[in-house]
């Protein structure tokens, strides 16, 4: 079985590193995305066409509706003279549908001042660089603790992990449309959840592109916190995700609202090795920014 | 007392009245679950052969198989085609549709079995034996959609005649032969 899962996860040139950072088991090579430098890029398109396409609900058009006095009064900045929200018809700005996007200025939506540095000192800097950091200690340690949560909906693994980005790893809420991927909450004026939120896939992009999320090469790179995407050969885009919660000689175990609340990485993996559609891509993504 | 003995009566009456409704709204509520704009899940159990069942369905992931078995075994190229996930656009999906109605049709008229593998909670692998024919199939089901609106579909991405039809070379060859657990197969 070790032998095995070793041939899966770090045999020799299994798991390369494409330009994206993500880790491609070539083993696995599929015919049906692009090569290893578009995969991560082609992927995010073709979920962005799939979810647009799939989607019936007006959140967009609806978050975009509300009155600007609703966002400020919360000290977050008018829908209307924000570049990065959608517009009055709830289309998000042609520069952040996909591509090369720059990060976010953290500053820009002053949402949490605790986690801006307060002092030139080096010392105070550090401990304020370390507090507008995630724990990824505290993501890990809520979600162990709150395996039993209730599910709520039939995929709950995206919505499981951004709570424990949330309540555990001091992730903060970003204002935005239902399905841009800047955007980031839950449970604001009644319109649910953003899609970031409840989409595996949308919720790699958001922790990767506005997050400052580092992505790691292998699973021994892997830390206490960081989150962990799945992607099926012959499935268009991320379609689960995780946290890991131990490290154990190079290997992770991951907790997760899926088949096995607490499992490990390698048996996730080894579970759908010999069928038709295999797990060919395991993302590892440690977001930082909060 | 004559006349309250005709109360009671006419409690009765309206009880069972009630009943009768609630039953009705019963039955509608699970018409509902089967998709499709023809036949009524009961009328389409009733039609066809009854798919056996070994390992660990969920309702959801039985229904869609049920569907699937169905509808090839009544070469509804459509009705099949409606069962696709989002990975597959509709040409692929349509093409999957009638690479299986041609490869499996005769086989999904007679007995069929279905091992459903470890756990269908969001995904599964489902083997389905065709007992006529002797083939052997994999499929991978799963739910999808948009949160708060998903639903079971089948994956659906097999163009090329060989690769629909293809046996699986890793499945037992009788149902259940691994307990329906992936693990015994590593």
């Amino acid at each position: 079985m070790r032998n095995k899962i070793g041939r899966t996860i770090t045999g020799a040139a299994v798991l390369a590193v494409t330009a994206a950072g993500a880790i491609t088991g070539t083993a696995h090579a599929s015919t049906d995305v692009p090569d290893a430098t578009g995969a991560v890029t082609a992927t995010a398109s073709d979920s962005s066409s799939a979810a647009d396409d799939a989607s019936t609900d007006i959140g967009d058009n609806t978050s975009a509706a509300v009155a600007d006095s609703v966002w400020t009064s919360r000290g977050w900045p008018a829908p209307s003279a924000d570049p990065h929200l959608p517009d009055a018809n709830g289309n998000i700005p042609a520069d952040q549908e996909e591509g090369p996007q720059p990060l976010i200025d953290e500053g820009i939506y002053h949402p949490d001042p605790d986690s801006a540095p307060s002092s030139a000192d080096s010392a105070d800097s550090g401990a304020a660089a370390a507090a507008a950091a995630i724990s990824g200690d505290g993501t890990a340690n809520w979600a162990y603790n709150n395996l039993d949560t209730r599910w709520e909906y039939r995929t709950d693994c995206a919505n499981f992990v951004s709570k424990a980005l949330y309540h555990g790893g001091g992730m903060k809420m970003r204002p935005g449309g239902r399905k841009a991927d800047n955007a980031w909450w839950q449970g604001r004026y009644g319109f649910g959840k953003s899609w970031s939120w409840t989409s595996a896939d949308y919720l790699r992009r958001h922790v990767t592109k506005w997050r400052n999320g580092a992505i790691q090469p292998h699973e021994y790179n892997a830390k206490v916190g960081d989150l962990v995407f799945f992607k099926w050969k012959r499935e268009r885009v991320y379609n689960h995700v995780a946290i890991v919660y131990s490290m154990v000689q190079g290997h992770a175990g991951i907790v997760q609202h899926g088949l096995k609340n607490q499992t490990t990485l390698s048996e996730v993996i080894n579970r759908y090795s010999h069928t038709s559609n295999p797990i060919e891509k395991v993302t590892i993504v440690r977001p930082k920014t909060r | 007392m004559r006349r309250l003995k005709q109360g009671h009566v006419a409690a009765g009456w309206m009880a069972a009245a009630v009943l009768l409704t609630s039953g009705c709204a019963v039955l509608d509520n699970s018409s509902a679950d089967a998709r499709g704009p023809g036949a009524s899940y009961e009328q389409m159990y009733a039609d066809h052969e009854p798919l056996h069942v070994v390992g660990y369905p969920s309702t959801g992931s039985l229904l869609v198989m049920q569907e699937l078995v169905w509808h090839i075994a009544d070469g509804k190229t459509a009705e099949l085609r409606k069962l696709a996930t989002s990975d597959s656009s509709d040409a692929a999906a349509r093409k999957t549709a009638e690479n299986w109605i041609k490869g499996f049709g005769a086989g999904a008229r007679g007995k069929v079995t279905g091992d459903f593998y470890d756990d269908g909670s969001e995904r599964q692998v489902v083997v389905l034996y065709f007992q006529d024919t002797h083939q052997v199939k994999e499929f991978t089901v799963r739910l999808d959609g948009a949160a708060g609106k998903e639903d079971w579909r089948v994956l659906m991405k097999s163009t090329d005649f060989k690769d629909a039809t293809q046996a699986p070379g890793w499945a037992p060859k009788v149902p259940g032969g691994t307990g329906s657990t992936m693990k015994n197969n590593n």
